[in-house]
């Protein structure tokens, strides 16, 4: 199910005020606006100095998983307030069970159908939002571990340089393979791998000798 | 009865509801209503009669690719490309000119998946709107694009594959696999022929593959399994695995973990600041771990380790051991052949080695048990403690306590300031400790102890005797045999010597004191001539066949035991 008003808005076609006027009468679009604040409460993750790992797969399965739950209950209670009414249906009930389980099974087994490669709009410009956090987190953080690398004996200096320069490295591909396919999830993927690298060998930095 | 009815036709609608969503999989979050705003996906197929040994060339992709084998001569290429934009004419016109294309090579086969990406490269061959090239040309490229290649391919054919920022597997293919891959991870399983891997920045893992390999990894996770052929990987920051190698191994990384077991060929790590843990080597083992913790488990020939700053442990080696480090506490255990061991301020133990042990450890802590040769070391400051020693054992050491026991040769230690205690020794025994006091029972040839400023006590000696000591108080006693021409000669200043000699021993004793007294149980003559006159008496018990000379400044007391001589 869609909502063509929902489309509007987000194209940039509706403005803010008119679809806060449509969210009071559209239990779609309030549904929709409550997954978002989820996706901005799971994405401030990334913000932490500790964890973030396999946040990108922890907002698809999260989103995904909320969507399967609000279609069973809904559908769940149409079903129920029918029958209650149509009890004679009984009889076939179980035959229906049956089938439907032998269904259910065939369908089960069924190849899936992949996933996209690639992301929606709303969530790409989230995600660009947040990366660009996580960036400016990185700088601040760079900002004290430069000088204690620069004090660190040589070997260890080294390897901590050698280490940030490959991942500046990967932050530079990826960032380049970025700039002509901005919305691919898996260059999206390795950024943020490469983000979190950086960030914990920063951190790494700052402990050493502590 | 209602509720009955109600809730059983639910059950079967739920089962069937939920069957079919996870059939369908996840939506994608764009049902949602979202956009890119446009996104639309094209499907392709493409296929050619091949043949055995051809090779198939996928270049410039940027895809997920999946590669697997067949048993007909078909190269079957499917590919969905999924393309999004806020434009949907843009959209629909980058996916018709979007093309997968299987071309004829001399070699065999080239796949192209070529798009308006391609265009840039190829100017004027790529029929495009006006619109589309001036959006491209203008810089603002924001549409997206993603694809997946699945490609069937006969059993016997050799692979270049050149992708970027997608996953690769590969499976059953037999032939030379040139696969360079970024930013994706690559799965190769059941194949075979030789393979030559170059990726960065995402896991690499290849299981059951028969033939050589070479993997280069850098920032990436390397695992291997069950390889028939030799294997050398290079990698660095991520960790490498490794299991059933059934040729050589080489191994060189960066900063990374290197653990595995089962090698059938010979092996060689070189890899630094993390954990090396190697088990199960047929051949020799060499490996380089600059501030690695080494571990080292059942090798069948020599070990070399040279490594720094972290611990070193080694057991069950058939054959020989050398290791090279720094600040390395060090365990060996349980070594078929020669051992060397060089480290620094942290402690060295060797046990159960079949054959010679030669240690080197400044300011290390030496423990040494069960060696079948001779045990050299070289030490300082820190306490040397050996004992079953099957050979000689020759300890150089400074400002350490020195524990021996049980040494079958000879024995030669010195050291300064600390306690010397030896026992049982079967040889001679040579002690050069300044300001060391020594003790010294059991021994089974001659004693020269050189000393100052502490006791020297020998119990149960059976050889000669000399003893230079400088202010060291000495006693000797329970002597068990002396040497038919044999020597006592104990020369010290300041401070007593006392003696006890068995009641059947041989002795021709002289013994002078500058200013102490002389006491005998034995009967003596007093010197009354030259210059000891006064000071020195002899004395002379059964034949007379034993040397002995008593010298100090102190008193000196020689006693008769109760026991006698063990004689040879």
């Amino acid at each position: 199910m869609s909502c063509e008003q929902l489309h509007k808005y987000e194209a940039g076609r509706m403005s803010a005020e008119e679809f806060g006027l449509h969210v009071q009468g559209c239990a779609f679009c309030r549904k929709q606006i409550d997954l978002d604040a989820r996706l901005d409460t799971e994405l401030k993750s990334l913000k932490q100095p500790v964890r973030a790992p396999h946040l990108w797969d922890r907002i698809e399965k999260s989103l995904g998983e909320e969507q399967k739950k609000s279609e069973i209950q809904r559908k769940g209670r149409r079903l129920l307030r029918l029958f209650r009414k149509k009890w004679f249906l009984l009889v076939p009930a179980a035959a229906m069970i049956l089938a439907c389980l032998g269904l259910g099974i065939y369908l089960g087994l069924k190849q899936r159908t992949p996933q996209s490669g690639i992301l929606a709009q709303k969530t790409l410009e989230k995600i660009e939002l947040k990366e660009g956090e996580y960036i400016q987190a990185i700088n601040e953080l760079e900002k004290t571990a430069r000088p204690k690398l620069a004090g660190m004996d040589l070997q260890m200096m080294s390897l901590y340089r050698d280490r940030l320069a490959a991942i500046d490295s990967q932050l530079e591909r990826c960032k380049e393979a970025l700039a002509s396919n901005p919305a691919n999830a898996h260059i999206r993927r390795y950024l943020l791998a490469a983000l979190q690298d950086k960030k914990q060998t920063l951190a790494e930095v700052l402990g050493y000798g502590n | 009865m209602r509720k009955i009815t109600s809730i059983l036709l639910l059950i079967g609608l739920v089962f069937f509801l939920t069957d079919a969503r996870m059939a369908a999989g996840a939506k994608p979050r764009t049902d949602r209503g979202l956009l890119v705003n446009s996104k639309e996906s094209r499907s392709f197929k493409e296929s050619v009669t091949s043949a055995p040994g051809k090779t198939l060339r996928i270049d410039r992709t940027q895809a997920d690719l999946t590669i697997t084998a067949t048993d007909k001569n078909d190269i079957v290429v499917e590919a969905k490309v999924e393309v999004g934009n806020s434009d949907e004419s843009f959209v629909k016109e980058f996916l018709a000119n979007t093309k997968l294309t299987l071309e004829l090579e001399a070699e065999g086969f080239r796949l192209r998946l070529t798009s308006p990406f391609d265009w840039r490269k190829d100017e004027g061959k790529v029929n495009l709107s006006q619109a589309l090239r001036n959006f491209i040309r203008s810089g603002r490229w924001n549409i997206s694009y993603s694809a997946k290649i699945d490609i069937r391919l006969p059993a016997n054919q050799a692979l270049d594959v050149n992708n970027s920022f997608g996953h690769i597997s590969v499976s059953g293919v037999n032939g030379t696999l040139d696969i360079r891959n970024e930013s994706g991870e690559v799965r190769i399983e059941n194949c075979g022929g030789r393979l030559n891997l170059k990726t960065s920045f995402a896991a690499a893992s290849v299981v059951n593959f028969k033939g050589p390999l070479g993997i280069r990894n850098w920032s990436g996770d390397v695992s291997v399994e069950n390889i028939s052929g030799s294997t050398d990987i290079q990698n660095s920051f991520k960790p490498v695995k490794f299991r059933q190698i059934g040729g050589p191994l080489t191994i060189k990384s960066e900063s990374a973990d290197i653990i595995g077991s089962d090698v059938a060929g010979d092996c060689r790590i070189t890899s630094s600041f993390k954990l090396i843990d190697v088990r199960g080597v047929q051949g020799h083992l060499d490996l380089r771990g600059e501030s690695s913790q080494v571990t080292v488990d059942n090798v069948n020939k020599n070990v070399v380790i040279d490594s720094s700053f972290k611990p070193v442990k080694v057991t069950n080696v058939k054959g020989g051991l050398s290791i090279t480090s720094e600040s390395c506490g060090v365990i060996a255990e349980d070594i078929g052949g020669e051992t060397s061991i060089k480290s620094s301020f942290q402690d060295i133990t060797a046990a159960r080695i079949h054959g010679s042990v030669t240690i080197d450890g400044e300011s290390s802590s030496v423990t040494l048990r069960g060696i079948d040769g001779n045990a050299t070391i070289a030490s300082s400051f820190k306490e040397v403690n050996v004992s079953n020693i099957g050979g000689t054992l020759d300890i150089r050491s400074q400002s350490a306590k020195v524990f021996a026991a049980d040494i079958k040769k000879n024995a030669t230690i010195v050291t300064s300031f600390n306690a010397i205690e030896v026992r049982r020794v079967g040889g001679a025994l040579k002690i050069g400790g300044e300001s060391s006091s020594v003790l010294a029972e059991d021994i089974g040839g001659d004693i020269d102890i050189t000393n100052s400023f502490k006791n020297v006590i020998l119990k149960r000696t059976s050889g000669s005797i000399r003893i230079k000591g400088d202010s060291s108080a000495v006693e000797v006693s329970e002597i068990k045999g002396l040497p038919e021409v044999g020597l006592i000669d104990i020369r010290t200043s300041f401070k007593p010597i006392q003696i006890s000699f068995p009641k059947d021993a041989d002795v021709r004793l002289t013994a002078r004191t500058e200013f102490g007294k002389i006491r005998s149980d034995f009967p003596v003559y007093l010197q009354e001539t030259g210059d000891m006159k006064g000071r020195a008496v002899t004395l002379e018990v059964g034949k007379g066949t034993t040397i002995v000379r008593l010298e100090t400044s102190s008193d000196i007391s020689i006693k008769g035991d109760k026991i006698s001589i063990i004689k040879k």
